[in-house]
């Protein structure tokens, strides 16, 4: 028996578009344990989405096509089931949400009914039982007076108290995972405390493994115990949340941790990572960062790098890492500001 | 909602009087008169005549009269017509061209909506391309070409259905058939594009991540959303369809209200020119009502009332 509850193994997810293949994921292999929180962190387009909306074959197909790859959730490849099949695990063991609420409701059903839905597929309740259950994942996420809130239509419901739906819709069905995808991206900064907060108490009340999505290295501090750093459809470093955090291995995770503004930074510019990711319809052969990488050496430019594991949990993919390579002192203060409160 | 429904009434009665005046002293405006048709007449029989119908008073008395008996419901007299006054006309041949109208709407609303569904769920396919050439030709052949070619095929060489007039069911599939089909494609292509659109919103992604069948998604989170449009249209087009249209009813020789738009035009008929357009705006004002009232009914967002009820 195996503690993961989902492995992902040498996923390539490929559009077809008229301009040619775009390759969005190419080869990302990670694994989520029971009850654990993995955040994947990312520029925009380094695959984060596209990643999630594999896992629940959400893809529009076409232009997508899986290449390649397995996704064992539970102890099945999910890309072996039929349609049928897939719907069976969609919103009954796996759950998402998605990062805008505001458009992510159906504008002409009651909340209530969008929640029940589920419950009615899967769980076999009959209409009425499906409202009471509707009610309490209602209440469940924070959602005052349910009972009238339940007939009331998105449009009624302000934007934390649609994503705070969203959830209920994700959990109605008790699903073993969860995956948020940027959740907290469209709301105020108040509110996304909220709903990480909500989050955090879901995890723990029922053991729901999560996969959060996000460019927020603030909610993946606060809510994730490991972490993935994807870029340009690869994974190119990851990590527990101390190791991403306090001991940073690729200049791609050096960069994201120098961009999060910081209080004490006050009259200094911004931190930024020059220049633009790849473009993914003819991605690099070698290192996909190294045109915007201040240690790029000359094997960057041909081979990507194998896999260095720091330690079992912690694998990093960068020549940085290897024997001959010159040491580096890493650009920032380890652990950023966090390190100095310790 | 009665507020509602009292104020919409008081404007219908505002907007009918506004086309009544308009048509009134337009028609007016055309010159020659309801009798120079008729050839050589004696003066002092046309004379007569003009003062038998009131037509020897001045414009402004004329049209006060006629808003006096309009009133009472009284559309006046045909002047060519002379056993039936508009009521009659009216009472007689509106049922015809009804039922004709509601057939037609029926297939045109049925096969639109199920051929822009189709198309749009199989978009970019052989069974897309297929549901837009018809859609394309619904829209470019005038009925006055596709009712003789449906009446060729399925008439005079498969002798299926009766060539022209009217009495049985049979009788109407062809003449609502040549009727609906232009609004069937209308319907079709906003259909389609409604439904494309629609089927890229963030929403329906979510009731996939529900784990809904693919009909369930299409029919209880597509179709809803995008059919506000097709409604929309519904309002003139019910109009148009259920007071008849003077092609389809003159090529099927059928007995209907639409010739009257037309000949009482060129008849100078003035009694009907008015009752037929009032009739016409009637329909279509109530018709618009409706669509309203069925707007409130789907999309919880708009909200049929009066402001600041």
């Amino acid at each position: 028996m195996t503690d993961k509850i989902l492995e992902v193994k040498d996923l390539e997810v490929s559009f077809l578009t008229y301009a040619g293949e775009v390759k969005a994921i190419r080869g990302v292999t990670f694994d989520v344990k029971k009850g654990e929180a993995v955040a994947i962190v990312g520029e925009s387009g380094s695959g984060k989405s596209v990643t999630s909306q594999s896992i629940m074959q959400l893809i529009p197909s076409p232009p997508g096509v899986y290449k390649n790859g397995e996704i064992i959730f539970d102890g099945q490849d999910l890309l072996n089931l039929n349609n049928s099949e897939m719907e069976k695990v969609r919103g009954s063991s796996i759950g998402m949400i998605f990062q805008d609420p505001m458009t992510s409701l159906n504008p002409t059903m009651t909340v209530g009914k969008q929640i029940a839905e589920g419950l009615i597929k899967h769980q076999g309740l009959n209409k009425s039982e499906a409202m009471e259950r509707a009610v309490e994942m209602l209440r469940l996420v924070g959602i005052p007076n349910p009972e009238a809130r339940v007939k009331q239509y998105p449009h009624e419901f302000s934007g934390g108290m649609r994503q705070r739906a969203m959830i209920a819709i994700a959990l109605s069905c008790n699903p073993k995972l969860l995956i948020a995808d940027e959740p907290t991206t469209a709301l105020d900064v108040t509110i996304q405390a909220q709903i990480i907060d909500l989050m955090k108490d879901l995890q723990n009340k029922f053991g729901t493994s999560i996969i959060i999505i996000t460019h927020d290295l603030g909610v993946v501090a606060d809510l994730a115990q490991r972490v993935v750093v994807m870029y340009a459809g690869k994974i190119i470093e990851q990590g527990s949340l101390d190791d991403i955090f306090y001991n940073p291995q690729h200049p791609y995770t050096w960069g994201l941790l120098r961009s999060v503004p910081r209080l004490d930074s006050k009259g200094q510019r911004l931190e930024s990572i020059e220049g633009t990711p790849p473009d993914l319809l003819d991605p690099p052969k070698g290192c996909p960062f190294y045109p915007r990488c201040d240690y790029a050496m000359e094997v960057c430019v041909n081979h990507f790098p194998e896999e260095t594991k720091i330690t079992d949990d912690h694998k990093v993919h960068c020549w940085l890492q290897h024997p001959d390579a010159p040491k580096v002192d890493v650009p920032i203060k380890i652990g950023g500001a966090n390190n100095e409160a310790k | 909602m009665l507020k509602f429904i009292l104020r919409r009434l008081g404007m219908l009665v505002v907007t009918l009087w506004v086309i009544v005046t308009l048509t009134f002293f337009l028609m007016h405006a055309i010159p020659g008169d309801p009798f120079s048709k008729e050839g050589r007449m004696p003066e002092a029989t046309k004379e007569n005549l003009m003062k038998y119908y009131g037509l020897d008073k001045s414009l402004p008395e004329q049209y006060v009269s006629y808003l006096i008996k309009l009133t009472k419901f009284d559309l006046g007299p045909s002047y060519f017509s002379k056993t039936q006054s508009v009521n009659d006309i009216i009472a007689n041949n509106f049922p015809v061209s009804a039922r004709l109208g509601i057939q037609a709407l029926t297939i045109a609303v049925m096969f639109g909506v199920a051929l822009g569904t189709v198309a749009a769920l199989k978009h970019n396919s052989a069974l897309d391309y297929t549901a837009m050439v018809i859609a394309v030709l619904g829209v470019s052949v005038p009925n006055i070409v596709l009712a003789p070619l449906l009446i060729n095929v399925f008439s005079v060489k498969l002798g299926w259905f009766p060539i022209a007039r009217w009495g049985t069911f049979a009788h109407t599939v062809l003449p609502a058939t040549a009727l609906g089909v232009q609004a069937m494609a209308v319907i079709a292509r906003l259909m389609r594009s409604n439904m494309l659109e629609v089927l890229g919103q963030d929403y329906i992604r979510t009731a996939r991540a529900k784990g809904l069948s693919q009909f369930a998604v299409v029919w209880r989170h597509t179709i809803r959303n995008a059919i506000m449009p097709v409604i929309t249209i519904l309002g003139p087009l019910t109009a148009a369809l259920l007071t008849g249209t003077f092609v389809v009813e003159q090529i099927f020789a059928i007995p209907g209200m639409g010739k009257y738009f037309v000949k009482s035009v060129n008849n100078r008929d003035y009694p009907v020119i008015l009752g037929t357009t009032i009739f016409y705006s009637a329909v279509l004002v109530t018709a618009n009502f409706l669509v309203d009232v069925a707007y409130g009914l789907i999309d919880p967002r708009i909200k049929v009332g009066v402001r600041g009820e």
